[in-house]
């Protein structure tokens, strides 16, 4: 009997054995299976999560790296001007001459534009470029005695014997004050990169100033351009007269050597242009007749000169300009 | 009694015996059955709870992986992930123009430009019997001439230009005597000319120059990594630059490999030095352009 309940104990064990195998095999296996699964996924999502959150992350830092660069950038793009324009440079830049009182340029000139490109790593030159020109404005000094011609004189070789004796010494002084002026302006843009002095011999100097003015030229503008319109708008000082003529009339062009044209004619100042009777003109007989009828005859200069404009030009410019 | 009644006695006896013994001998192994029940249930319920709670943990993380996916899913998760990209491009695109404008900047800053302060200087030391009848300068390279009445006058005029400290150098390009036979002047012209001295002077001022620099990374085509930092010193003044040893770009960490000045690449001695101090300082004494390359780190680092 002993051994009957041996046996029961050990088919209780068996029992127990199958149902705890069965368990294991048939539940808690899958059921563990399907959490490492579960598990896997998890972590699987979580570190693409992990991924895309740093990348969101890191988008912040980008986006203060680009404030940064944006702040950096429209800074830099208002250094120099947002263009060249020719005229409003020269107006501006021969303002400081006028205003420190020496108007008598004897020479203003500009270059051709030039620009300077960055080379890119790929070899390529960059779209946007700073871009300059080079002004020179070559002033005349005076010798204290002989004035200059007169501005608000229309007739302006008129009056040289009234100008005379005149006190008015112009020179160094003058000068550096305009020099001073256009240093100090708009130092990151106009820069003065020469001077010359040349003293003539003939009791003045000429004053030369060469200065570099730099624009950008930008094609990934991000600024609107600095609202400051120096050097860039021409200041309008009233309206400008329009209606002039292409070619030199011939009524302005006199002879030179023979006496001068009494001031009470109305050639008189006008003449700008010397004559040249040996130049050949086929289709332009009419000082060719002057000149013809001051051999001819015992007319003044003024006499033959208009006389030869009244038989031989059209009605609507045989009338001088009057004084 | 028949044969058959006694057979079934017997065996029914032995039933009987069978049943006595199991539960007359073995007594104490069946009063077991309850526990043996009691542990099957209890195993059984251990077993489903395992199984509970595995479930539990598996649904737990299912929800929780689909709380992911749902986030992720999500328009405004999918429009910052967007945004990164877009960003992405945006600062790389900011990166190039803004280095395209500092170099323009610095090179602009480079340009010598003429001080008036240096004319005015010149003419405040003339000497009174001196006139200045000629002045250039353009490049840092002045050049000055005139007349003096008496012979000394132009060596005095030179030395009071060296005391002013504006020139690195002058030389004399000419002191001589006025010769009227040079000028074709006749004898009435001479007599009416006083004696002077024709002088013409060249000097080299003591300039500002532009130091720059900037980093890139090391390559066939290098790439830059920063903008150019310009400034103008004077000529003497001491100028520093940082090198640092290790940077990060863009996420990847890169470590210093060499540096130039001027295009060409500084000794060991001065990149070894560079490499310590994380600068490198100098004198100036001409326009500095200097480029710092770096390379990207390995694990037991790119040093040497």
């Amino acid at each position: 009997m002993k051994n009957a309940g041996r046996e029961t104990i050990l088919l209780f064990l068996l029992v127990m054995v199958v149902i705890i195998g069965g368990s294991v095999l048939l539940l808690i296996n899958p059921a563990r299976d399907s959490l490492a699964t579960a598990k896997a996924d998890y972590d699987m999502v979580k570190a693409e999560k992990d991924q895309k959150d740093a990348i969101i992350e890191a988008e912040k830092e980008l986006n203060s790296e680009k404030n940064s660069l944006t702040s950096s950038i429209i800074e830099m793009e208002n250094v120099l001007l947002p263009t060249l324009n020719t005229e409003a440079i020269a107006q501006r830049l021969y303002g400081f001459f006028t205003e420190a009182d020496i108007p008598y340029y004897a020479e203003i000139s500009s270059t051709e534009k030039a620009y300077e490109t960055v080379t890119l790593s790929d070899g390529t030159s960059s779209l946007d470029k700073a871009v300059h020109t080079t002004f020179t404005i070559k002033v005349s000094g005076t010798d204290g005695y002989l004035m200059t011609r007169d501005e608000d004189d229309a007739h302006t070789y008129t009056e040289l014997n009234d100008e005379l004796h005149s006190s008015e010494y112009v020179g160094y002084a003058q000068f550096y004050a305009a020099l001073q002026s256009i240093a100090s302006d708009y130092p990151d843009a106009v820069k003065i990169t020469e001077v010359a002095i040349e003293d003539t011999n003939q009791g003045f100097c000429f004053f030369t100033a060469t200065v570099d003015v730099w624009a950008c030229d930008l094609q990934s503008r991000l600024s609107d351009p600095s609202a400051d319109t120096n050097y860039v708008v021409w200041v309008d000082n009233g309206a400008i007269a329009t209606g002039g003529i292409v070619g030199i009339p011939s009524q302005y062009a006199i002879l030179t050597g023979f006496s001068p044209v009494a001031n009470t004619s109305p050639l008189y100042g006008t003449c700008i242009y010397a004559n040249d009777f040996e130049f050949d003109r086929p289709f332009a007989a009419w000082n060719h007749w002057g000149y013809m009828r001051l051999y001819d005859g015992n007319l003044t200069l003024e006499q033959q000169l208009l006389e030869a404009r009244s038989e031989n030009m059209p009605t609507d410019t045989t009338t001088l300009p009057e004084e | 009694m028949s044969t058959t009644q006694t057979k079934r006695n017997d065996f029914s006896k032995k039933d009987m015996n069978f049943l006595s013994e199991f539960s007359s001998s073995n007594t104490q192994v069946a009063s077991l059955i309850p526990v043996f029940l009691l542990v099957v249930v209890i195993a059984i319920a251990v077993v489903v709870g395992i199984t509970a709670v595995i479930k539990i943990q598996e649904a737990t993380k299912t929800k929780a992986t689909k709380e992911l996916r749902d986030e992720m899913n999500s328009e405004e998760y999918q429009e910052k992930l967007s945004s990164y990209d877009s960003t992405t491009m945006a600062v790389a695109d900011l990166r190039s123009y803004h280095f395209v404008l500092s170099e323009l900047d610095a090179r602009v800053k480079a340009l010598t430009v003429v001080n008036p302060a240096t004319l005015n200087a010149v003419v405040e030391q003339l000497p009174a019997d001196t006139i200045l009848t000629g002045y250039e300068e353009k490049d840092g390279k002045v050049i000055i001439r005139g007349t003096s009445l008496e012979s000394y006058s132009p060596m005095n005029y030179l030395e009071t230009l060296q005391s002013k400290g504006i020139f690195e150098f002058i030389s004399i390009t000419e002191i001589k005597p006025f010769t009227p036979t040079e000028n074709s002047y006749t004898p009435e012209i001479m007599m009416a000319v006083d004696d002077y001295y024709t002088f013409e002077f060249v000097g080299t001022l003591k300039g500002s120059y532009s130091v720059s620099y900037s980093q890139y990374i090391e390559g066939e085509t290098p790439t830059s990594i920063s903008s150019v930092s310009a400034s103008v010193l004077a000529s003497g003044d001491a100028y520093t630059i940082p090198t640092p040893l290790n940077i990060t770009y863009e996420g990847a960490n890169y470590t210093l490999f060499s540096i130039t000045i001027n295009g060409v690449v500084v000794n060991a001695d001065i990149l070894a030095e560079a490499k310590r101090d994380e600068q490198i300082t100098g004198m100036v004494d001409s326009a500095k352009e200097v480029k710092i390359f770096y390379t990207q780190s390995t694990t037991e680092g790119s040093e040497g």
